[in-house]
């Protein structure tokens, strides 16, 4: 500052230097003796001015290296500033601004790193993290969060957390977090992204143990609370299942037991009945328990070369019964063979329930067309029906277990509610997939999709 | 004379036609309905006097023909046993505070079946004390009019609230209460009680009343009720 005076006022403060001066002289010497103070005026000026510019250049230049330098610290890549200083004014001051920069610029960068890291660990956080300030507004928001509510980099500067996520369970959250000073849980459904998130939050302190906000922690349990209600419904299914024919049994027995056997052609009735339920529980339990076992040797189910085609005819001959009680025609059009690497029982125990639902749901008269064609190195081999069809609606849901369209028939017709899960399993289980197409009124085809047997496939 | 009309709305074959067996046995007159949709129009042309209602139906579930059977002034006073294999606490709760008259879990004894069926066809005939009327059951004497309460002659000390409980689980002896019902008896007394206060009422309630406690039965998960 007083150097950049010195140079704005230079020409004032030469003036008054040379008139000082000169009534010095004049003063001293006296009036009549004015070409002696002309002279020595004249040498003390040129004096003056000479040992001004060395005074100059030796007291102002460093201190215009010195603020280069400082200006320079703000750019802390530079490394070169200390070298500036060499021809200072005084070693002593020079080494200490020296050190002085040095410890500017180690922290700095210091301060760069951990920012870098922190940031770098908050990104990769697979939990969403969200830090707001005493009056609401947003400090932080990490990747996870910004992706979860799909925020864009900078919308949260200097907003309210309100602004940014608009849900009002989340803001009261925040709000009771901010008056509770204590760490809290809660489960939070964001209808807008149709997420449910577990919402951990804890208050902010500084180093003086003030608050100056909270922490939200975020967890995206939408799938897991998916599977939590797929499960519930699963145990609330089964129960129902295995409940109805224990009702029956009991009821039967009971009745039995009450009225003794006084009509002998009623009692064998009602033990007919009594014996149709425990077939059908067992019936239950057994499919039950070959679907958790596919299920669990998903993996590593047995499989080997094998022809389909015999299979599907044997099959067919099996049910040969019932498909002339009800007027069935199955039409082949298959190849002679179809290898595939495979595990024969399963995939007999799929075809099995694929056939059973086209017979039971196909109308009198009608007929069944098996298919089969190669498509994409695959095999797709399609059940047809010419039935009452299926609903769209269903499509998504019929392979869950006990998923029934129609309950009351389904039952009567002897199904356990798990044929297509075992299917659909079964095909999983052979790395394939199965599809449905299905119209009202129309029929329905089931398709099954295996890869193609080639023979350097590893037997396992 | 004429036999009291019973419907069974099933869609198990087998548990209707063994309800129907032992229903006709016990002397009364039973008609099966197996699907929600045929079930409205037959009750409305027949009008029984009884209706045992499965929960989970094809076409219109067992909780929506109950709203409508509540919603009909023709079918709202017809008492209503709810069935239920789901043993979804839900939807039995809903059930009974729509109105329905008592439930009874799949499976069941044949015997209680036919039990509860009775016992609400007899409550339908005796007609429920009224507000002042005083009540007399076992050792436990309420006498509305004093606002009071006597077990084996002993007064008993209750709160405005607990009377208020007690005395309309009385009225309807063998009735399941909800919490939600007892809520609603209880608004506009001394306390304000939520459902979930409800319990600590019905324990202060049990251990005044002392050994006469046992009345008040818990019905897990819906709510309580007191025994005849």
């Amino acid at each position: 500052m007083i150097y950049q005076w010195f140079v704005r006022n230079s020409i004032i403060i030469g003036i008054s230097v040379f008139v000082v001066l000169w009534f010095g002289l004049y003063f001293i010497a006296g009036y009549k003796n004015y070409k002696t103070i002309l002279l020595l005026w004249f040498v003390l000026t040129a004096v003056l001015s000479i040992l001004n510019v060395l005074f100059l250049k030796k007291v102002i230049q460093p201190f215009e290296r010195l603020i280069e330098t400082i200006q320079s610290l703000h750019q802390p890549s530079d490394n070169k500033p200390q070298s500036l200083l060499q021809e200072s004014l005084d070693e002593k001051f020079n080494q200490s601004l020296r050190n002085l920069i040095e410890k500017l610029q180690a922290n700095y960068s210091n301060i760069v790193h951990q920012r870098n890291e922190l940031e770098a660990l908050l990104s990769s956080m697979v939990e969403g993290m969200i830090a707001v300030d005493n009056q609401g507004y947003v400090l932080r928001i990490n990747r996870a969060a910004r992706e979860l509510f799909s925020i864009h980099n900078d919308e949260f500067n200097g907003k309210l957390l309100i602004e940014v996520v608009r849900n009002t369970d989340l803001q009261n959250f925040v709000q009771k977090l901010l008056t509770q000073k204590t760490t809290l849980e809660d489960k939070i459904v964001i209808s807008k992204i149709q997420k449910t998130l577990q919402v951990h939050g804890s208050p902010l302190y500084d180093t003086q143990g003030m608050q100056f906000g909270v922490v939200l922690v975020l967890n995206d349990i939408t799938r897991l609370e998916k599977l939590e209600k797929i499960r519930r419904e699963f145990v609330s299914n089964v129960s129902h299942e295995l409940k109805t024919p224990i009702t029956s049994i009991r009821g039967y027995v009971e009745t039995i037991r009450e009225i003794g056997f006084e009509d002998r052609e009623m009692t064998i009735k009602f033990l007919d009945t009594i014996l149709k339920h425990t077939e059908r529980l067992s019936a239950i339990i057994e499919d039950l328990l070959n679907l958790s076992r596919i299920e669990r040797d998903e993996r590593e189910i047995e499989k080997e070369e094998m022809d389909l085609i015999p299979i599907l005819r044997n099959l067919v001959e099996e049910l040969e019964p019932r498909l002339q009680k009800y007027q069935i025609q199955v039409e082949f059009k298959v190849p002679n063979q179809l290898i595939c690497l495979g595990n024969k029982l399963l995939l007999r125990q799929a075809f099995f329930n694929l056939l059973d639902n086209a017979i039971k749901y196909a109308a009198d008269g009608k007929k069944i067309v098996i298919q089969s064609q190669i498509q994409d190195q695959k095999i797709v081999l399609s059940f047809q029906d010419f039935g009452p069809g299926i609903d769209k609606k269903h499509h998504e849901r019929i392979f869950e277990r006990f998923y029934r369209l129609d309950v009351a028939r389904s039952r009567n017709l002897g199904g356990t509610g798990l044929g297509l899960a075992i299917v659909k399993h079964v095909i999983l289980a052979h790395h394939g997939n199965v599809t449905l197409e299905s119209e009202v009124g129309k029929g329905t085809t089931f398709q099954i999709h295996l890869p193609i047997f080639t023979p350097n496939d590893q037997l396992t | 004379m004429q036999k009291e009309k019973i419907f069974v709305i099933e869609d198990e074959e087998d548990i209707a036609e063994i309800i129907r067996f032992n229903l006709q046995r016990e002397g009364f007159e039973v008609k099966v309905v197996y699907s929600g949709n045929e079930a409205i129009s037959r009750i409305k042309q027949e009008m029984p006097k009884l209706i045992l209602l499965d929960l989970m139906l094809p076409g219109i579930d067992g909780l929506t023909l109950f709203r409508l059977l509540k919603q009909d002034a023709a079918t709202k006073s017809i008492p209503v046993i709810m069935v239920t294999a789901k043993g979804e606490e839900t939807d039995i709760v809903t059930g009974l505070e729509l109105g329905a008259d008592d439930y009874i879990p799949k499976p069941f004894k044949i015997r209680e079946l036919i039990a509860r069926v009775k016992s609400v066809m007899r409550k339908k005939t005796t007609i429920t004390p009224s507000e002042t009327d005083d009540i007399q059951i076992g050792e436990i004497r309420i006498l509305p009019e004093k606002h009071e309460i006597y077990v084996n002659d002993q007064l008993v000390k209750l709160t405005q609230t607990e009377f208020k409980i007690l005395h309309a689980m009385a009225r309807k002896p063998g009735r399941v209460f909800t919490r939600y019902q007892i809520v609603d008896v209880a608004r506009g007394s001394d306390a304000i009680v939520t459902d979930r206060s409800v319990d600590v009422h019905i324990v202060s309630i049990r251990r005044k009343l002392g050994s006469a406690g046992k009345r008040i039965e818990t019905v897990h998960g819906v709510g309580y009720k007191f025994l005849e």
